[in-house]
């Protein structure tokens, strides 16, 4: 029975994709739109298969320039985190700019950023930086405040230093919040950098983007967009995978949980 | 018999509005085991947390082998009614984490709370996490845990409480052989008149908030115990003494 439900909750989304492919795919069959307004979805292949190489090259940029800047946010927003959670001074002077920040919407920035720092890496890195670094500011900051507080008690009863009490029980308890606020950040950092490409640039998805959408190859255009999820996937399950590596009594608490609730 | 370990000298704890604990006094020796009844909410928890030095009393002192200990954290432990065990680490690294925080090497820690994992009855389970193990398992954890921050001073903050009754009745069974081994000195805050009689040497009874101390009563009953002793005339009659004592107010 279980079985059958699992494959279930893979065939049905499965099968509801395919309905909207072929639907979309009819839409071009019988041109009730031409194809440089809304290319079939056999089309856009096309131009993923022929553009691979260039897909490939320009992807690779912007990977890089999110992975660099996604590293940057999370050390500084962890540590951020975890000296705002330290010091309540500091967190009460800071905590109302940091929420304030994000009201800033960040596609004005960038032009911004293109004027003080060119059309280099530099400016998309930035963006990238900032795009990630709230989310994981936040939520660390939230995983380090919702330890049991008669844990930390306990901690402190048995003498522990601070650097103790964060390293045994402040840090772990934070990695569920920590892990939510990376995969939020992480699906944001493509996008963040392929913004931060828009404004110019020699490479880049963002850049080929605009370029193939001048020459108006809606397809391509498609196909840049299909290259972005995939990377925004990829990036997603690449986090998903440290999270499972980094909390191994996670996973072994849900399979106790789910053991639990099949023998009820 | 008849060292003193601890000694609480007239406690007064006062919270904004909130007048907790009066004034305690109570005296625990060398290797026997004392406990603190009083009804729910009375302020024991406040009584331990003094005593743990983790809460700075308004009045009075806690001396431990004579030496005063008020305010100071890191010379006794307690244990609660939940079993803080963290969940990220195993069961062994539990129970030895006193022991890294006092700086012992991790592999000498590990194998210096391994060495008690048969009598604490957890053979075997060194490598589990606290979520894969029963409610009465993690308890004897945490009091491994306990007696290996201080073994020779434990407080057990009414530990059994969240446990429900066949496994509680278990525990207690278990924790009277064991005591037998572990050379310690013992105060457990309970509300359960029975728990406290079947466990102690000495009761010592609290009033309601503010907590004072309303009577102290010696367990007349030899040792070792067993369950069958709750139809004991002199268990019976010491029940008594101390449910008068309870209710009058």
């Amino acid at each position: 029975m279980k079985k059958w439900e699992s494959i279930g909750d893979k065939l049905l989304p499965a099968a509801a994709g395919m309905v909207f492919l072929i639907m979309w795919e009819a839409i071009g069959f019988f041109q009730w739109l031409p194809a440089y307004l809304l290319p079939p979805p056999s089309r856009v292949i096309q131009a993923l298969v022929n553009d691979a190489g260039l897909l490939l090259r320009h992807g690779g940029v912007t990977l890089m320039e999110a992975a660099l800047g996604f590293s940057i946010a999370v050390i500084s927003g962890g540590l951020l985190a975890l000296w705002l959670d330290h010091s309540p001074l500091v967190r009460r002077m800071v905590y109302p700019y940091l929420i304030t920040s994000q009201t800033v919407p960040i596609v004005t920035l960038a032009p911004l950023f293109a004027m003080w720092f060119g059309f280099g890496y530099l400016p998309k890195v930035l963006i990238v930086i900032l795009v990630c670094f709230f989310p994981i500011t936040i939520s660390s900051m939230e995983g380090l405040a919702s330890v049991d507080k008669e844990l930390i008690d306990l901690m402190r009863s048995m003498g522990a230093t601070p650097w103790q009490r964060y390293r045994w029980v402040k840090i772990p308890a934070a990695m569920p919040s920590f892990f939510a606020g990376l995969k939020i950040s992480g699906t944001y950092s493509i996008m963040g950098a392929v913004i931060g490409e828009w404004i110019g640039g020699s490479m880049g998805l963002g850049v080929y983007m605009l370029r193939v959408r001048q020459s108006f190859a809606t397809d391509r255009v498609f196909s840049v967009i299909v290259v972005i999820v995939l990377l925004s996937i990829a990036v997603l399950k690449l986090i998903q995978w440290m999270e499972k590596r980094t909390m191994p009594w996670m996973s072994v608490a849900r399979k106790q949980e789910a053991e639990e609730m099949v023998n009820q | 018999m008849g060292e003193v370990k601890l000694e609480v000298q007239q406690l007064k704890k006062n919270y904004p509005n909130l007048p907790t604990v009066k004034d305690i006094s109570l005296v625990l020796k060398k290797n026997q085991f004392v406990s603190v009844l009083g009804p729910s909410g009375c302020g024991k928890s406040t009584l331990f947390s003094i005593i743990a030095g983790l809460i700075k009393p308004d009045q009075g002192r806690v001396l431990i082998d004579g030496i005063d200990h008020t305010h100071q954290t890191g010379r006794v432990s307690f244990m609660h009614q939940k079993d803080l065990l963290l969940p990220w680490k195993s069961i062994l690294d539990n129970t030895a984490m006193p022991l890294f925080l006092k700086g012992v090497i991790a592999k000498e820690a590990r194998e210096q709370a391994q060495g008690y994992f048969h009598l604490f009855g957890l053979d075997g389970f060194e490598h589990y996490y606290p979520d894969q193990l029963s409610g009465g398992m993690r308890q004897r954890a945490a009091l491994l845990r306990t007696f290996l921050f201080s073994r020779d001073i434990l407080l057990l903050d009414e530990p059994f409480g969240g446990l429900d009754a066949m496994t509680r009745q278990a525990m207690q069974t278990w924790l009277m052989e064991v005591l037998n081994k572990l050379d310690a000195s013992i105060l457990l805050i309970t509300h359960d008149v029975d728990e406290a009689i079947i466990l102690s040497d000495s009761i010592c009874v609290l009033s309601q908030r503010p907590a004072v101390v309303k009577g102290v009563f010696d367990v007349p009953l030899k040792r070792p115990r067993h369950l069958n002793l709750f139809t004991d005339a002199a268990y019976i009659s010491v029940k008594e003494e101390i449910l008068d004592c309870l209710r009058e107010s």
